[in-house]
């Protein structure tokens, strides 16, 4: 037989796009002889007629081309492109997406920070993956999003808001997500030091069986972080470069000078007492600031300019791999004084060794983040009668306070591991890794007027250390593929914070705390916890068809008393890929099909690292808040007692079971992807103070006491379609619904009140059987319009007495008196509305046609109630309201002012003695739902066709607007900026508008 | 691969895995285990429990609120006096609340309970005889006065000890059991305690128990039980004229105190005072003890107390001896010792004391009781043993203490958890 010739040929391989796939590897089926693309994306080969070429390459499909013609070795790579890859990180190991049994999503992150900018990858995810709640309650630079998954599963008396956090595994290694509230100095996102631009995806591990491996840390949802690292093929050197500007949103309504005038002196000619008379402010001509009427936030809050420049070199061969990147943040605040900085650096190298069977990989991240913040809370609510501080009438008067405050983090995290390939299918790998998370603040306030300052310094220090090994046994016989692990980890955590500050302030040149002898007061504290774990993974497939898995964890934590130290935290789950039997087979349609059920077990600590151990302390405060002095007779006297009440030996973990059933269907050649999962979690056991007889010498004691049940569905749509040869449009959908409710409360389930720190009641309550931290407000039925209208006691002829035993009149708010004794007290409070999110989700979409590209990210939350605060503070006038603050435009707001006005909002008397706007009305309460168009990028795409002349391979030019439009009901300004618990936050600091300029340049 | 290859990396495995790893060092947070290492750590303890008696008694002029400031004897010029003394004991006033508050009596036994466990935790090598001694008699003391205290306020009361956590103590169970631990007490302390230099302090021993002021205790417990006879026999038994010389004071030392509602001079003329109608009813004129004891104002309408030292408040006396001498001898039927008792504690007095018989004598006792104690919070204990409330409390009816009114009501925060509840009187008053 005679053989035809090979003949040496020339191809390339190209993207959708039609730029080359760099180091895409080329075989030929049934043949030894293989190759690589170039940067061209040129490959050469010799072929015959009628070869398969195999063309495959990271992050595309594989493709099989016949080779008959010249023309067929220009070879299109269709992208891989549901952004969830094919093989992802899962706990202690990599597993293909087909045979993940748990409720598991992944993010690629280049997709994301191509389009969009921000200090954090989490605020990043927003509205990315359904079931993943993200909510940005400030729009300050550095600010820490609040994170839920599956819904809050948190409870406290006071109003810190419990959080449900999530653990941060970054390769591997669990880090320092936060630090406990006693020891964080500063209060900048600790996440924000990871440059986004450094990670190559996000995993969300989002049910039990996926988290449980993660065990007494897991029952938030686990988000596992991987950082890029070099491909192989020639070094690929990066840059992104970008700058934008941020604008000033819309701010709050001023009525500006001449208005505010005439309320003024409107509210004081209706309603002052007899005596009373306006600050002069506002009646002599002659002072200069009657005829003033200044801006405050136009002079506060300004444009700024936000740069982001990002580089990388990466690469790979025979060697190992390494990567090396290095980024510089800069973002000015809109708001005086305001801002983020971040100087990151990520160094990770992988080398083979031993005929590959040794794999060594290091990891050296370095990172610094600066956020400079107002000390104290700038008042941006000035009077419009008060000069700006510029102004040289006020030159030296305390007008507002200047001053700085910086919140350093710098973090150095080193890890380094080992594989070691024992025999075929078993590995062993030993890790350790180091963390050093540094926090600082110095802040100081100057007085205008005495150039006296108040100084502040303080640092914390974190430290982590971690050590883990894991044995896999990995074999396939025939049709049965199972791999074993066995792991142990060890890990300890201490944090140390020391805080100087100056009592009786002195005028200074110096930013430090640097006083005479005998002025200064400093306070050192420290902190420490470790953890001992055991754990073990199995999974299944028989045939890829049926899926099994279970893991197994044990945690020993140096929280626990030692009787109660180790917990177990045990997993199930099955899968079914369905579309792989014999009755599906002619469903051409369906590429894929997966149902999915898991079980499992995980846990939650807490913050106080001492709380079961009993923490001695020498005084105490009591109920009475008197603070024992521990001297007699000229003899220390110390009985110590336990700091945070009395000791409970018995105090345990926080156990959260979930259940979850899913589906994922893959379609229409993978054009359309859909995701389904419903869950049940329940957490038990919430840590809770409960009172204790005071015989015991002791007022409270923490228990594990409050259970709190979420439910919910997850659906999320991918569709990648081709619209026309140049025209195409992907899109993802995700929504999520959620219901939480609290099942049980210590003290026969007594309804908790929620209270601050410093004692105030702030109209949040838990109950059982209600969803976490409702409003508990008082039912607004309108405006009294007649005298007629106040209920009068059919028994005594008395009228209804209002709050504070307040005699009713016209025009003042009408509450419902819920227990009719004809008095509104607390006992008339109700369950008003539910600040918890009942529906979120987003919608992203990506048109492309020929190199440009147009995306849009939107996220959405529907059902939930929040309180205009922001409105209700500045409407709740006292007797001193004039010469302050500025007032807004009474007009705007419908506010009753004589009969028959169908109003909003009741009169505005502030001498009536008892505040007529209250925190508890249940009229502040609206509908938080809004959908926000967070994003939108325009991009372009050069190609080296298009440019041959240009000395680098990829050029991509974009335009990004960032907080585009927000549609919805509510009144205030930005129905996202509210704190877990339904409050406005926007007075905190309003979110800005960015339109970012990028260019990214790939050599 | 052989496999014993394997060996090393099986080891390394487990080199992490030493349970040591679980074991946190409370760096410098003090914690119970191995805290009590020297006997100046156990005297700062015991030293806790007189500072927190000193918060249960002075703050809001506890003290005084209990005893003449409810019978009216003393004004003190605070806003809740008058809720006090009209008897609105269930008064909203923050104050008044606070002082049918029990939970920093229990904090003294709590201390001394605390001490007492780790007293007999430690082993001879910290603690020798006479610390020991000492400071387990203080600890006893301390939580004998705290009860007494208590079942002489509100009567029941519930028990803090570990056998019986939050029993419901009648209050005969209550004085028994603190009776029981200050003769334990008694056993243990010294005449006279040591200072460092091992040298005997009348400084330490008079704001400290000493042997005197813990029988002083004991006989009063015993009297408020009706054991006259008992008391008769342990007064006279320990005070003999061999220890005349070893007898002292027990007060509170007030130091410095951080708390600003902890008046630092509880019974400055500032604040408390009587007015010179009430003085001359209690002690009349010519009377010599009079002058030493009062400062008449300069417009002739107030007396005030005069201080000796201001650093003590003044609470288990050795003046007060032939007063419970007196009590004992007449409640066991020795009425002619009694009288010579009663004399012999009442020198400066005019009325003539050696005419009294059985129905007399109680009168004159708590005539002198109240004379001479004056200051020390006393005044109500004294009715309620003597039966004579609703003589001198005229807001109560004999019913009205029979229901329990001399008694304290008891606030909603020492009710909740326990076993017991508010006396009928008091409940009807809600």
């Amino acid at each position: 037989m005679f053989a035809m010739a090979q003949t040496a040929v020339t191809g390339r391989v190209t993207d959708e796009k039609g730029a080359p796939v760099i180091g895409a590897t080329i075989k030929v089926k049934g043949k030894p002889a293989g190759t690589q693309t170039d940067l061209t994306g040129t490959f050469h080969i010799s072929l015959r007629v009628g070869d398969t070429v195999i063309c495959s390459s990271i992050g595309f499909l594989p493709k099989h081309v016949g080779y008959k013609t010249q023309s067929d070795l220009n070879i299109r790579l269709a992208e891989d492109n549901k952004t969830l890859g094919q093989v992802l990180v899962v706990g202690y190991k990599s597993q293909a997406k087909q045979e993940i049994t748990g409720s598991v999503a992944s993010i690629k992150m280049d997709k994301v920070t191509e389009t969009q900018a921000a200090e954090s990858f989490e605020s990043l995810l927003q509205g990315r993956i359904a079931g993943v709640n993200i909510q940005l309650n400030s729009g300050e630079p550095g600010a820490s999003p609040a994170i839920i998954i599956r819904g809050l599963a948190a409870v406290s008396r006071d109003d810190a808001s419990a959080l449900s956090e999530p653990l941060y595994v970054v390769d591997g290694v669990p880090i320092i997500s936060k630090t406990s509230n006693e020891f964080a100095i500063t209060s900048t996102n600790v996440l924000a030091d990871l440059n986004p631009s450094d990670i190559e995806n996000v995993v969300v591990l989002k049910d039990a069986s996926a988290a449980a491996i993660y065990g007494s840390r897991a029952a938030n949802g686990v988000i596992l972080i991987t950082t890029k690292k070099g491909k192989i093929g020639k070094p690929q050197i990066n840059f992104n470069l970008r700058t934008g500007v941020n604008f000033v949103p819309q701010l709050q309504d001023v009525a500006g000078g001449d208005k505010e005038r005439q309320q003024v002196a409107r509210l004081y000619q209706l309603y002052a007492p007899y005596g009373t008379f306006m600050p002069a402010m506002y009646t002599d001509v002659t002072n200069p600031f009657y005829h003033n009427s200044s801006d405050w936030q136009g002079y506060l809050y300004n444009t700024s300019v936000t740069q982001d420049y990002n580089t990388s070199i990466r690469g790979a061969g025979d060697f190992g791999q390494y990567s090396v990147s290095l980024g510089y943040m800069d973002y000015k605040g809109i708001l005086f004084n305001t801002g983020f900085k971040r100087y990151s650096s990520l160094a990770s190298t992988t080398f083979y060794a031993l005929n590959k069977k040794l794999i060594i990989n290091n990891t050296l991240a370095v990172a610094r983040t600066d956020q400079s913040k107002n000390p104290g809370s700038l008042n941006t609510n000035y009077s419009a009668l008060l000069p700006l501080p510029n102004n040289p009438m006020v030159a030296g008067s305390e007008v507002y306070q200047p001053g700085r405050l910086n919140n350093v983090n710098d973090r150095m995290r080193f890890s380094s591991d080992a594989t070691l390939n024992l025999v075929k299918n078993l590995s062993f790998k030993t890790s350790l890794s180091l963390e050093y998370l540094r926090l600082m603040q110095d802040s100081s306030i100057t007085s205008r007027r005495t150039l006296r300052s108040d100084n502040k310094s303080g640092v914390g220090e974190n430290r982590n250390l971690l050590v883990q090994n894991t044995l896999t046994y990995a074999p396939t016989v025939g049709k049965h593929r199972l791999s074993l692990l066995l792991g142990q980890s060890a890990e300890k955590l201490e944090s140390k914070i020391t805080i100087v500050n100056n009592v009786s302030s002195a005028q200074t040149l110096s930013q430090t705390v640097n006083w005479p002898q005998g002025n200064s007061i400093g306070t050192s504290n420290y902190t420490a916890n470790s953890l001992l774990s055991y754990f073990s993974r199995f999974d299944y497939s028989f045939d890829e068809k049926y899926l099994f898995g279970a893991s197994i964890r044990t945690d020993g934590s140096s929280k626990f008393g030692a009787a109660n130290r180790w917990g177990v935290f045990p997993s199930v789950s099955a899968g079914w890929n369905f579309n792989k039997e014999k009755i599906f087979e002619n469903w051409k349609w369906l590429n894929s099909g997966k149902i999915r059920g898991s079980y499992g077990l995980s846990g939650t600590t807490w913050n106080n690292d001492y709380l079961a151990l009993g923490i001695m302390s020498g005084g105490s405060l009591d109920r009475y808040n008197s603070l024992l002095q521990i001297s007699y007779g000229g003899i220390s006297g110390f009985t110590p007692t336990w700091y945070d009440g009395f000791k409970n030996d018995n105090l345990t973990w926080v156990k959260t079971n979930m259940g979850n059933v899913g589906m994922d269907l893959s379609m229409f050649n993978n054009k359309v992807e859909f995701i389904f999962d419903a869950y049940q979690k329940v957490t038990k056991g919430l840590l809770l103070t409960t009172a204790l007889p005071t015989t015991s010498g002791y007022n409270e004691v923490y228990r594990n006491a409050a259970d709190v049940l979420n439910r919910g569905l997850e659906f999320t749509l991918n569709t990648n379609m081709n619209l026309s040869k140049n025209l195409s449009w992907s899109t993802g959908l995700n929504f999520a619904y959620n219901k939480n409710r609290v099942t049980s409360l210590p003290d026969g389930n007594a309804d908790i009140i929620k209270t601050s720190t410093s004692g105030q009641d702030f109209g949040s309550i838990v109950r059982v059987g209600a969803p976490l931290n409702g409003f508990f407000f008082y039912q607004s039925e309108g405006i009294y319009q007649a005298e007629s209208q106040i209920p009068v006691n059919p028994k005594t002829g008395a009228k209804l007495l209002g709050l504070q035993n307040k005699t009713l009149q016209v025009g003042d708010r009408a509450f419902k008196d819920q227990n009719g004794d004809y008095k509104i007290d607390v006992s008339d409070r109700v369950y008003s509305g539910d600040p918890n999110p009942k529906w979120t989700g987003g919608w992203t979409n990506d048109f492309n046609y020929k190199g440009f590209g147009l995306n849009v990210v939107s996220t959405f939350v529907i059902g939930r109630d929040i309180v205009n605060s922001a409105l209700l503070d500045r409407l709740k006038l006292g007797k001193s309201f004039a010469g302050a603050t500025s007032l807004p435009n009474f007009d705007n707001y419908s506010i009753w002012q004589k009969s028959g006005d169908n109003a909003k909002y009741p009169t505005l008397n502030p001498w009536s003695g008892v505040s007529q706007i209250i925190n508890y009305d249940s009229s502040y309460i609206e509908d938080g739902s809004y959908f926000k168009i967070k994003s939108v990028t325009l991009s372009y795409n050069f190609t080296k066709k298009m440019m041959p002349r240009l000395p680098f391979d990829r050029m991509r030019i974009y335009c990004t607007m960032d907080n585009v439009v927000t549609f919805q009901k509510y009144s205030g300004p930005d129905a996202e900026l509210v704190n877990v618990d339904g409050f406005d936050m926007s007075g905190g600091y309003p979110m800005r508008r960015l339109m970012l300029f990028g260019v990214s340049i790939g050599l | 691969m052989k496999f014993w290859k394997l060996i090393p990396v099986v080891l390394l495995f487990f080199l992490f895995a030493c349970k040591k790893n679980l074991t946190i060092n409370l760096d410098n947070r003090t914690v119970a285990e191995g805290y009590y290492d020297s006997p100046q750590k156990f005297e700062q303890a015991a030293v806790g429990g007189y500072v927190d008696l000193r918060r249960a008694l002075v703050a809001n002029y506890a003290f005084l609120m209990y005893g003449e400031a409810r019978t009216g004897d003393l004004a003190v010029a605070t806003d809740y006096q008058p809720a006090v003394v009209s008897q609105k004991l269930t008064s909203d006033n923050r104050y008044v609340k606070q002082l049918t508050d029990w939970e920093y009596f229990y904090d003294v036994i709590h201390d001394a309970n605390d001490l007492l466990d780790n007293i007999n935790k430690a082993d001879n090598s910290i603690l020798n005889g006479y610390k020991r001694n000492l400071y387990k008699g203080e600890a006893l003391a301390l939580k004998s006065y705290a009860y007494f205290y208590m079942a002489r306020i509100w009567g029941d009361i519930a028990s803090a000890e570990t056998n019986n956590f939050g029993k419901h103590l009648t209050n005969q169970e209550a004085v028994t059991l603190a009776s029981g631990f200050a003769s334990e007490a008694k056993r243990l302390l010294p005449w006279r305690l040591l200072n460092d230099s091992e040298i005997e302090s009348a400084a330490l021993t008079n704001i400290r128990f000493s042997k005197t002021s813990v029988t002083s205790l004991l006989a009063h417990e015993e009297l408020w039980l009706g054991k006259a006879q008992d008391a008769y026999t342990l007064l006279t038994n320990t005070f003999t004229t061999a220890t005349t010389d070893s007898l002292s004071d027990f007060g509170i030392s007030m130091g410095v105190d951080r708390r600003t509602d902890i008046p630092q001079k509880p019974l400055d003329a500032g604040v408390v005072s009587m007015t010179i109608d009430s003085l001359n009813a209690i002690y009349p004129a010519g009377d010599s003890r009079r002058a030493g004891m009062f400062n008449i104002s300069s417009d002739g309408k107030t007396a005030t107390m005069i201080v000796a030292d201001a650093t003590i408040l003044p609470l288990i006396t050795k003046r007060e001896l032939n007063l419970l001498f007196a009590e004992a001898a007449w409640r066991s039927g020795n009425l002619n010792a009694a009288k010579t008792y009663l004399i012999r504690a009442a020198t400066g007095a005019k009325e003539d004391y050696s005419t009294l018989t059985d129905a007399t004598f109680a009168n004159a006792l708590l005539k002198e009781r109240r004379r001479m104690l004056v200051g020390t919070g006393q005044r109500v204990f004294d009715l309620i043993r003597l039966g004579k409330v609703s003589t001198y409390i005229p807001a109560f009816t004999d019913a009205d203490v029979q229901k329990g009114a001399a008694y304290w009501p008891l606030s909603a925060n020492s009710l909740k958890g326990s076993s017991l509840s508010q006396n009928s009187y008091w409940l009807s008053k809600k």
